[in-house]
């Protein structure tokens, strides 16, 4: 029950961490309050620690395709140099290049 | 071989299992949300401004008390877990019943929220009420808003559902041993669902605000 305690203040304070640093626009910070909250859940409230290794096996296995979900999905937008992605559904971004037919 | 542990070794054979096939489907579940997660760095990246424009109109004191209560949900919840350990079937049931409890907080202050953002014509579409050059990274973003809580309450109404079987199962089970694995199981799936809001929270409130 302690240590179930423990785990909850921790996550309060970090939300409140979370929430100041959202205040002041930091938005790096927020980021890593975010993944310290989800470490003590997974270590605290779900006990991956203690599960079987084959458990620990999936878990990490989720992650690293998780991984490769957002990093080769991403690719595309982030690489781009020729024009910007979906520029007629909104505006496009400052520093995006113009479109083909604009430059002419 | 007893029959309750076919076809399974030995009884921690089994439990083993049973835990690492639940890790199996989290794995699984993980890739689900990550496709919605794929949508947020694309688009909060390709259209910031409008998807700014977005955050700006969630409700942020609905979101920080619903965080509250899921984290404090969830650590109810890690409590029966605990208790199953230890026997306790009386505190199984009312940490079961206080993590439910709080788990229909959140889906009411939710549906709450949901409640305004329609009267404020937030759902995008023809009527949509953020106009000007940046509406179309906002409806993008409202319409991540309402298909990403719309799946984690539709996982949230599942978990509810399974801590009342749980109740219900220890209250049924008076005078034999308490199973510690569905416990188990069911804490994982909860603390899972909690896991996800810690994410949703920064994308849908946060982060873009400023």
């Amino acid at each position: 029950m302690v240590r179930v305690l423990y785990c909850w203040i921790l996550l309060m304070m970090l939300l409140a961490g979370e929430l100041t640093m959202a205040r002041l626009g930091f938005g790096s910070a927020v980021c890593a309050c975010a993944v310290l909250m989800g470490l003590v859940i997974i270590f605290g409230f779900m006990r991956i620690a203690q599960a079987p290794p084959l458990a620990a096996i999936f878990a990490l296995g989720g992650l690293f395709w998780l991984v490769i979900l957002l990093s080769l999905g991403s690719l595309d937008s982030f690489t781009r140099t020729n024009f910007a992605v979906g520029s007629a559904m909104s505006s496009r971004p400052d520093h995006a290049p113009a479109l083909p037919d604009e430059s002419r | 071989m007893p029959d309750h542990i076919t076809p399974y070794d030995t009884a921690l054979h089994r439990d083993e299992s049973a835990v690492s096939g639940m890790w199996l489907f989290l794995a699984s579940e993980i890739l689900l949300f990550g496709g919605l997660f794929l949508i947020v760095l694309v688009y909060s990246h390709t259209h910031a401004a409008g998807w700014n424009a977005g955050v700006r109109h969630t409700s942020l004191m609905i979101g920080s008390i619903n965080t509250v209560v899921l984290l404090s949900s969830s650590a109810v919840f890690t409590l029966a877990v605990e208790a199953a350990r230890t026997g306790d079937r009386r505190r199984i049931i009312h940490a079961g019943l206080g993590a439910a409890g709080l788990g229909m907080v959140f889906l009411m202050l939710k549906s709450w929220e949901w409640h305004l953002e329609f009267e404020e014509h937030l759902f995008p579409g023809t009527n949509f009420s953020i106009s000007g050059p940046n509406d179309g990274g906002a409806q993008l973003f409202y319409s991540f808003y309402f298909i990403s809580t719309a799946l984690h309450g539709l996982h949230m109404l599942v978990g509810i559902g399974l801590i009342l079987w749980i109740c219900d199962r220890t209250r049924r089970q008076t005078g034999r041993e308490i199973s510690t694995i569905p416990v188990d199981i069911v804490g994982l799936y909860w603390s899972f669902v909690d896991l996800v809001w810690i994410v949703l929270f920064p994308v849908l409130y946060l982060i873009g605000r400023n």
